[in-house]
């Protein structure tokens, strides 16, 4: 039972880490969480959706769902978060709350507040290993999301220009004297973003549903996450995203159900409270 | 001396016209309700604006205040059957304790966790509102809420009402002026300025930040108040994050740190809604979209435009300034 709840909150929690690892990169470049990001993971999603519906096979569907929420995040790159001033922290903020705003209710006109049924890339069968049952779909989506941070991680410490990008965000002035273009290194951090949000939606939707409401709860599970492991780490929002997801599917399996949502924030309070930084930084945030 | 408060009569002298004429220039109940909303609006907007106008301390979570004060009303009205008075005593004692009760961790932290912890703290006081059925009614909500009654005055249509909430809305806004130029005000200001030189000068950041947390609770306590009893009924559908959003924004919009700037701000948020009615459906989507061009047009919020336009004399811009 316990191993069976535990399971289940790894499928979750590598879902809330792929999206708290967009989190923690557009964090990185622009000093503050991007309120939008649950909002453009519904869009992807529903977008997906819509091209499935259309009749379009399934993994073109996915790739053009992805690549239009890499737009969305290009988008609001360019033209809100580059127009706000950036000496205002609050300003540049509730920026991100308004494209949320606007992104959520645009989502409702267009497709309405009821759950709708997403397809599955995976077999519906359930494996039977001794007492307990994994679905394939479960190991899809654990599988995945690794190979996915795992590659981010090889990106950002392998390959050119992931290094630029860390680089640019860690040190703007310091990239651009060496000839670093940062701000199309923010430009391509919003969208590969935003596109690991499409993908961590179009994984969630098969189990939940995809409803336009699921971007407030997912994306705040998301910075959630993402300030638990530390933010600006790569695999602290892993191991945010997987403690958030074991520790809500135990609380739900042995607490309530009602509840559910509530435990991840009760978490983030008690992490926030005890060590501010979360739980793999060391150094103090002091961006404002 | 004299000067100064011939010019403050000559402020306040067309204030109190328009407050009594917008009454009698209400066509019908429903422009009444929308008035009367701006009302708890612009309380709702100086809740924010002292604690993230003045103090610095963003909040994403005050419609969390504002419903626990709707809801001490809704619950000790229908069940203990008290009246306005008591109701609002206790709205206002009971967004005090959650005041605190979120103070204490935010004051570890600022900027975009602080902004995720009082959104995070809002998201938590409305799944509670929602599955503590026993007391709370779950999504039904609680209906069946009497209307007010002040020394044996029923305040039983909005007109009446209207006046109620422009008498809390006067005193919530002449606090907020006060506190504004009061040793308080000023220490307000010096953390959000800068906090480490705040406590440096000797200034008690941890006991200003839970007053400012406190006072900021007990504003949306009062408005949640109101509420509750104009409406007769609440439900946790209504104090959702998109609250809180709209809350910020009517600071934000009226222009933070200004003291004029919550009811601009109540203004705009209130009337924009309706006045997009027209657009049926995606009425939403463009009241979001001109709020973010407000945002992006005018950093500093509408009110230093409005002032520079009328030639107003500068003397209400205690404490505004850079965020």
């Amino acid at each position: 039972m316990l191993f069976q709840q535990i399971l289940n909150g790894l499928t979750n929690g590598s879902l809330y880490a792929l999206m708290a690892v967009g989190v923690t990169m557009v964090y990185k470049s622009l000093g503050m969480l991007n309120f939008a990001h649950g909002d453009i993971m519904m869009i992807g999603t529903f977008i997906t959706l819509a091209f499935v519906q259309m009749g379009i096979p399934y993994y073109i569907a996915v790739v053009l769902g992805i690549l239009s929420a890499a737009v969305l995040g290009f988008l609001l790159e360019r033209i809100i978060l580059r127009k706000v001033k950036f000496s205002s922290f609050v300003n540049l903020l509730i920026a991100t709350v308004g494209v949320s705003y606007v992104l959520r209710n645009t989502g409702m006109v267009i497709w309405g507040t009821s759950p709708q049924l997403f397809p599955s890339a995976f077999p519906e069968n359930l494996i039977r290993l001794g007492s307990f049952t994994i679905t394939p779909q479960s190991i899809g989506i654990i599988v995945i999301s690794l190979a996915i941070i795992t590659g981010l991680h090889l990106f950002f410490t392998r390959v050119k220009v992931g290094k630029c990008m860390q680089l640019a965000s860690s040190d703007p002035e310091g990239a651009a004297m060496m000839g670093v273009n940062v701000s199309y290194m923010r430009f391509l951090t919003f969208g590969i973003s935003a596109s690991l949000a499409a993908i961590a939606g179009i994984m969630i939707a098969p189990l939940t549903y995809a409803r336009v409401d699921m971007s407030a709860s997912i994306g705040m599970k998301a910075f959630a996450a993402a300030i638990l492991g530390g933010i600006g780490n790569l695999w602290g929002a892993l191991l945010g995203g997987v403690i958030l997801g074991v520790v809500e599917a135990v609380g739900s399996a042995y607490i309530s159900t009602a509840y559910r949502d509530a435990f991840s924030f009760i978490i983030l309070f008690v992490v926030l409270f005890v060590k501010p930084t979360g739980l793999l930084n060391k150094k103090i945030e002091n961006k404002l | 001396m004299n000067n100064s408060k011939k010019a403050q009569l000559i402020r306040i002298l067309p204030a109190a016209a328009v407050i009594f004429l917008i009454p009698v220039l209400t066509p019908n109940m429903y422009v009444m309700q929308i008035v009367n909303m701006i009302g708890i609006y612009i309380i709702l907007g100086t809740s924010i604006n002292v604690l993230t106008g003045f103090t610095g301390q963003l909040s994403l979570g005050q419609a969390a205040f504002f419903g626990v004060g709707a809801y001490t009303t809704a619950l000790l009205n229908t069940r203990a059957g008290w009246q306005f008075f008591p109701c609002l005593i206790g709205a206002v004692l009971m967004t005090a304790l959650f005041g605190v009760v979120l103070a204490v961790p935010a004051l570890k932290v600022k900027g975009s966790y602080l902004a995720l912890l009082t959104m995070g703290f809002g998201e938590v006081v409305r799944i509670v509102m929602i599955n503590w059925t026993p007391v709370t009614n779950g999504t039904a909500g609680i209906l069946g809420i009497d209307s007010p009654v002040i020394f044996g005055l029923y305040i039983d249509n909005l007109t009446r009402y209207y006046f109620l909430i422009m008498v809390f809305v006067i005193l919530g806004l002449v606090y907020q002026n006060v506190i504004v130029k009061t040793r308080t005000g000023r220490a307000f200001i010096a953390i959000r300025e800068d906090n480490e030189a705040a406590e440096l000068t000797g200034i008690d950041v941890t006991s200003y930040k839970i007053k400012a947390f406190v006072l900021s609770a007990i504003y949306c306590g009062v408005a949640g108040c109101l509420y509750a009893m104009m409406i007769k009924y609440v439900s946790p559908d209504t104090f959702t994050n998109n609250i809180s959003s709209v809350i910020l924004w009517t600071a934000i919009v009226g222009g933070f740190g200004t003291v004029m700037g919550p009811i601009l701000g109540g203004v705009v948020m209130q009337v924009l809604p309706e006045a997009l009615r027209f657009l049926g459906d995606w009425r939403l989507v463009v009241y979001g979209g001109i709020l973010l061009i407000v945002i992006l047009r005018f950093p500093g919020g509408l009110y230093p435009y409005v002032e520079k336009l009328l030639h107003l004399p500068k003397a209400k811009k205690a404490g505004a300034g850079k965020e």
